[in-house]
């Protein structure tokens, strides 16, 4: 032990810590490698300012017009919107088989709409449905039949098996999500009993 | 021998303290901003543009993104933003939009060649802004000419914070911040 401390050996060791302090904050400050992208042809990529933000499952609650368990089933229509001054828009409605409602008014089936359309125009961190994928969604009626997710990916909840995840496990590189809408895996039923004893609170 | 003892144990305990402020370094992150993977080979300058005559009737929202442009321009950074008449094309379009469909109260579409941005459109959705006021609108476009630079949607009191009721509402934010910032500088 007091060999490896002599002077020699230590001086070496010191300079490869300092080395490697030095290595680590240059790269975790200044160095943000790009994500591996192959050149592809132009394609668009949406960001996002979502108005609201729910602080927690209890807010989406409180302000969905209707809480669904179910499927995607199918894209319906694809339609695009000329933006005064900026070009294009373009929105993707999908048709919802619903399971089972936790809140608002009983529905089979209804339709979601959402910003973007394959490969068009994607929000990065609101990446559009794919048919088959099981969520528990909030949501809003902005017309009759017709919703929307509550912010954006916050009122999104995919089921994968019989475990429950928010969106920011699903993208973690993508989506930034409060602290109190962190779900990793919890079971479908347990979330879905917390959310029905919300509702009738 | 004392005195070697002591020069061994002061050895230690540098050798120690530094490992553990390597290894705290190694897994907490240094900067909150986060890079959408996409750059400009240049951004000075970054010419924008807006229509007049669309904006005839709500000059205060085309002044929002006037301000707001200027807002990055002084975050002397290399980020130079140029209101342009239509010809030449513009890097950088801003419209508006009128939209009750969506939770969304503004949106950056970038058109990109493998990691390079193209061209950007930012829209604000005046379905929402048209009740905001003249700051909260600012946070607004001051968030999405952010995007047309590359930064993608963050968290806490800086203008990527995606959601404008935590940005502008808890944190009154509407102009770059020092992570917003250091994430501009980080890329060009």
């Amino acid at each position: 032990m007091t060999k490896i401390l002599n002077n020699r050996f230590f001086t070496l060791i010191l300079l490869t810590v300092i080395v490697l302090t030095i290595a680590i904050v240059w790269t975790t400050t200044y160095y943000q490698p790009k994500q591996d992208r192959t050149a592809q042809d132009q394609t668009a990529e949406l960001g996002i300012s979502w108005a609201y933000a729910y602080d927690n499952v209890e807010q989406l609650s409180i302000k969905a017009d209707l809480i669904v368990v179910g499927r995607i089933a199918k894209v319906i229509a694809e339609t695009s919107e000329g933006i005064w001054g900026a070009g294009h828009l373009y929105f993707t409605d999908f048709s919802f088989d619903v399971d089972k409602v936790l809140k608002g008014k009983e529905v089979k089936q209804i339709t979601i709409h959402q910003t973007g359309a394959v490969g068009k125009q994607e929000v990065s961190d609101d990446p559009l449905f794919v048919p088959g994928e099981q969520y528990i969604l909030f949501l809003h009626e902005y017309e009759d039949g017709k919703y929307f997710v509550l912010g954006g990916p916050q009122g999104r909840f995919k089921i994968v098996g019989d475990e429950v995840f928010t969106m920011n496990r699903v993208l973690p590189d993508k989506v930034v999500l409060p602290q109190g809408l962190d779900i990793n895996g919890m079971q479908k039923t347990d979330f879905i009993d917390s959310i029905s004893r919300q509702v009738s609170n | 021998m004392k005195s070697q003892t002591k020069t061994v144990t002061v050895r230690v305990i540098i050798l120690v303290a530094m490992v553990t402020v390597l290894s705290i370094m190694a897994v907490s992150p240094v900067f909150a901003y986060n890079l959408w993977g996409y750059e400009w080979e240049d951004v000075d300058p970054l010419n924008y543009w807006y229509n007049y005559y669309d904006f005839e009737d709500d000059p205060d929202t085309m002044g929002c993104w006037y301000y707001s442009a200027g807002d990055w321009n002084d975050t002397g950074t290399e980020v130079n933003y140029v209101l342009i008449s239509y010809y030449p094309s513009p890097d950088v379009r801003c419209g508006k939009a009128y939209q009750s469909g969506v939770p969304w109260d503004g949106l950056c579409s970038i058109t990109v060649q493998g990691t390079t941005i193209i061209y950007a459109d930012v829209t604000i959705n005046k379905y929402y802004t048209d009740s905001y006021s003249t700051n909260k609108k600012r946070s607004v476009t001051c968030h999405e000419l952010g995007h047309a630079v590359g930064l993608g949607d963050s968290s806490g009191a800086v203008v990527m914070n995606g959601w404008t009721s935590y940005r502008y509402d808890t944190y009154g934010i509407y102009t770059p911040q020092q992570d917003d910032i250091d994430g501009v500088n980080a890329m060009y």
